[in-house]
């Protein structure tokens, strides 16, 4: 997989570097700006981009918005975004209408560096890697107004979690060290609870789960 | 604070009465030109014509009494006498239509005289003097046109005519065209004057100015204009004429005393009277100002104060004060008590000409000003401590923003790569057992140690609030607070200067954590609208009430930060249960390169 990753900090970005190339990536540019990744990307046409979001030229939220412009410009990119800190206003935006080839994770997850590569995998595969903070946070959120997720079993909660942070069924079911068959189970039984379309489709589903998840209640069926 | 009007101050004297039988003796003798007048006019000659004569002796009289009037209230103004002046020339002329006799003789000399008073009187306006030399040989040009030019016109008349000497029809002509050519240049300076001086003058001289000069420049050019062209080149009725340009003059006296109504004019000399007023009514800077206004016949006058300590000079808000620099219609009057400089009076040379008049009001208002002056002495220091406790704010904010992003971009970098050598180690081949087991613990710990820095770093300077703004700031705290939060805005999505920003969100953080705290809420509102001006913020809850700004440090520090940006701050109890914490930050000291 041809990576381009962009981090201003020196150091972090030889150390990310260094784990992805010992992870089996191919790290083909690594950029100092917003700027130079942009243009990296359209020059070298990578697999996968991997990107922090306050870089220079403006040091605010420059490289979310190069993430945001690379998905509308050239969706056959991969993007994934590390950030210090993680926000939903930020999420929703990543995901915009499609959550393939997206991820969104806490810097601090690049020192657990086996589930880190397989997250960069996953994303570069076409799936989606949502950090388990932001979901847990939004996942929180819902529960203050939407009666029917406080209905979920705590076992239902975490799958809706897991399966909000782009994993597939089998993935989640090595996790929670059951068969991937209640997994399917557990699944629908949420996709009843909550009133979603039925998607047996990995990022669809979790693009209905996270604009669940961010959108307020609002229809009857998650009030009755 | 509120302007008082000006009261009636000026108490009848004995100079003043003296004054008044004087123009009451002068104004009787223009009623009895008046009916000499109306008694010898040659009437019956039609109902027109014997308008035109009522109209002529009412416009002198116009003349005569505004003039009167004008220098009754500013009798140390030459321009009232001149008026009065203009309007007895005007009763003089109309003798030059008597049948017969020495009257008749005096109307012929003075047929023309009426001009040149007017010219007079519109260059000497407003003082009464003539200031430039320009303007004085123009005036007397003007009399001598009217009075010497004028004699060929009446010398060399047909036989029969009054005081002709010699039938000389070469003569006369020779002599009307001089003393046309003359008098028309004469108009053409007097424009050219006043033009000038309204040009000059200040702008608020020019509202008292303006529509007095303008009007004057039309005068001067009308008469000799419609003269000259309307009864050549049209059939008119000379008494028609003469009723027009009559008519047209007379509304200059009326202009001038509206102008001595809205005090237009300076009244000095009278400032024992103006120092009686002040003892009795204790001066606030407003009045004083106002009365100097009115004293000195200018409502452009300013006045500042001598700061000592600063060494210069502060208006009555305690801000800096720059001096005019001295020019043609500004000027500066420094006013001391004994040899100490408290002051100085900023005036207008147009309408005071003479600096010893305003010297000697500046003399008799010294020790209001001194006053004045270290209640403005007051203003200015607490000016001063509304400012540095701004600035601690600025300073304090910009702290927090730097230490944030240090450990933003220093510390928690450095935690992720410790975090992956020790995840290294674990990982490593020909580790034993007991290494592996060690490192794995150590970067479990270097991960919660980031999240701790991840944390404080929030709590200093939220990311959010770097990256996007109040807006994203806010939305993420409300995400983040374990009750249901509803959050309002009423805000654009432009960044506010980062002062502001950085204040209002942490009002509502600190708001926010009172709640959790103590209120023991089941739900929490956050509102945030805004306008050019400023933005508000407000959290309501729905808990047990009873928090106070004295209850908590957390936001009394707030409320202190708040105010010294020029906002405010309370917090009080709903009608139904819960507490609101409100705040108004205004947005006034804008500052575009400090946003991001």
């Amino acid at each position: 997989v041809r990576v381009i990753i962009a981090e201003d900090e020196a150091l972090l970005r030889e150390g990310l570097s260094l784990v992805l190339t010992q992870g089996g990536f191919d790290v083909v540019a690594a950029a100092a700006t917003a700027d130079d990744l942009l243009r990296l990307t359209a020059e070298l046409q990578p697999d996968l981009v991997v990107t922090d979001i306050r870089m220079p030229p403006d040091r605010t939220d420059d490289g979310l918005r190069a993430a945001l412009t690379l998905r509308r410009t050239m969706p056959q990119v991969a993007v994934v975004v590390l950030s210090q800190h993680l926000q939903r206003r930020y999420a929703v935006e990543l995901l915009g209408g499609s959550s393939a080839g997206v991820g969104y994770l806490l810097k601090q997850r690049i020192a657990d560096v086996e589930h880190f590569c397989q997250d960069l995998r996953r994303v570069g595969a076409g799936g989606t890697a949502l950090d388990p903070d932001v979901v847990a946070m939004m996942v929180a959120r819902a529960r203050t107004d939407h009666r029917a997720l406080r209905r979920l079993t705590p076992r239902q909660q975490q799958v809706l979690a897991l399966m909000a942070e782009g994993r597939s069924n089998g993935s989640i079911a090595r996790d929670l060290v059951v068969s991937e068959k209640a997994v399917i189970h557990h699944a629908s039984r949420i996709y009843d609870e909550l009133g979603l379309p039925v998607s047996g489709d990995d990022h669809r589903r979790v693009l209905a789960v996270v604009r669940y998840l961010s959108e307020k209640a609002t229809d009857e069926s998650a009030e009755h | 604070m509120t302007v008082q009007v000006a009261r009636p101050m000026w108490a009848r004297t004995s100079l003043t009465s003296s004054l008044f039988a004087g123009l009451t003796a002068i104004g009787l003798s223009a009623l009895l030109l008046g009916f000499i007048d109306f008694a010898l006019l040659p009437w019956s000659s039609g109902v027109r014509d014997d308008l035109v004569f009522v109209e002529g002796v009412s416009s002198a009289w116009v003349f005569v009494f505004a003039g009167l009037l004008a220098w009754g209230r500013r009798p140390n103004n030459r321009l009232g006498a001149i008026m009065a002046f203009a309007g007895f020339a005007f009763l003089l002329d109309l003798f030059s239509t008597f049948t017969n006799g020495a009257l008749l003789a005096l109307g012929v000399i003075t047929t023309t005289l009426p001009l040149a008073a007017v010219v007079h009187l519109l260059l000497a306006f407003p003082t009464g003097t003539l200031r430039s030399r320009l303007a004085r040989w123009t005036v007397i040009a003007g009399y001598l046109v009217c009075l010497v030019l004028q004699s060929p016109l009446y010398l060399f008349g047909p036989a029969g005519a009054p005081l002709a000497v010699a039938d000389r029809p070469g003569l006369l002509k020779a002599g009307t065209w001089v003393q046309r050519g003359a008098g028309l240049l004469v108009m053409m300076v007097t424009t050219y004057i006043l033009a000038r001086r309204w040009r000059d003058s200040s702008h608020r001289a020019r509202r008292v100015l303006g529509s007095l000069y303008i009007y004057g420049v039309f005068a001067v050019l009308f008469v000799p204009i419609s003269a000259e062209v309307i009864a050549r080149e049209f059939t008119v009725n000379p008494y028609l004429l003469y009723f027009a340009q009559t008519l047209e003059l007379a509304v200059v006296p009326v202009l001038f005393t509206v102008a001595v109504l809205r005090g237009g004019f300076a009244r000095t000399g009278e400032a024992h009277e103006l120092a009686s007023w002040l003892a009795a009514d204790a001066s606030r800077p407003p009045v004083l100002v106002h009365g100097l206004a009115t004293t000195l016949g200018d409502p452009s006058v300013e006045l500042v104060y001598w700061s000592a300590d600063a060494e210069h000079y502060v208006d009555d808000g305690g801000s800096t004060a720059r001096l005019p620099a001295d020019n043609e219609t500004r000027a500066v009057q420094e006013i001391r008590v004994e040899s100490r400089l408290v002051g100085a009076l900023i005036y207008d040379t147009t309408l005071n000409p003479e600096p010893k008049d305003v010297a000697a009001i500046g003399r008799v208002v010294a020790l209001a000003v001194d006053r004045e002056r270290l209640t403005a002495e007051l203003g200015a220091s607490r000016e001063e401590l509304r400012r540095s406790r701004a600035r601690i704010v600025e300073a304090g904010n910009r702290e927090r923003r730097q230490v944030a992003l240090a450990l933003h971009d220093g510390l928690q970098g450095r935690l992720v790569m410790l975090s992956i050598r020790a995840g290294r180690i674990a990982s490593a081949q020909d580790v034993t057992g007991a290494t592996e087991v060690e490192a794995a613990k150590l970067r479990v710990e270097l991960d919660e140690a980031a999240g701790e820095l991840r944390d404080v770093v929030h709590r200093i300077m939220p990311a959010a609030l770097i990256e996007r703004g109040l807006a994203a700031a806010l939305e993420d705290l409300a995400d983040r607070t374990p009750l249901p939060t509803t959050l309002s805005m009423t805000l654009s999505e432009e960044r506010l200067p980062a002062d502001v920003e950085g204040l209002a969100y942490f009002v509502v953080a600190e708001a926010l954590t009172n709640v959790l705290k103590h209120a023991d809420a089941g739900q929490i509102a956050i509102a945030v609208s805004g306008d050019a001006a400023s933005i508000q913020v407000r959290v309501e809850d729905d808990g047990v009430g009873g928090a106070e700004v004295n209850s908590g440090v957390g936001l009394r520090a707030m409320r202190d930060r708040v105010n010294a940006l020029d906002g405010w701050l309370r917090i009080e109890g709903r009608p139904h249960g819960g507490t609101r914490v409100e705040a108004l930050l205004p947005l006034h000291e804008l500052d575009p390169l400090s946003t991001p």
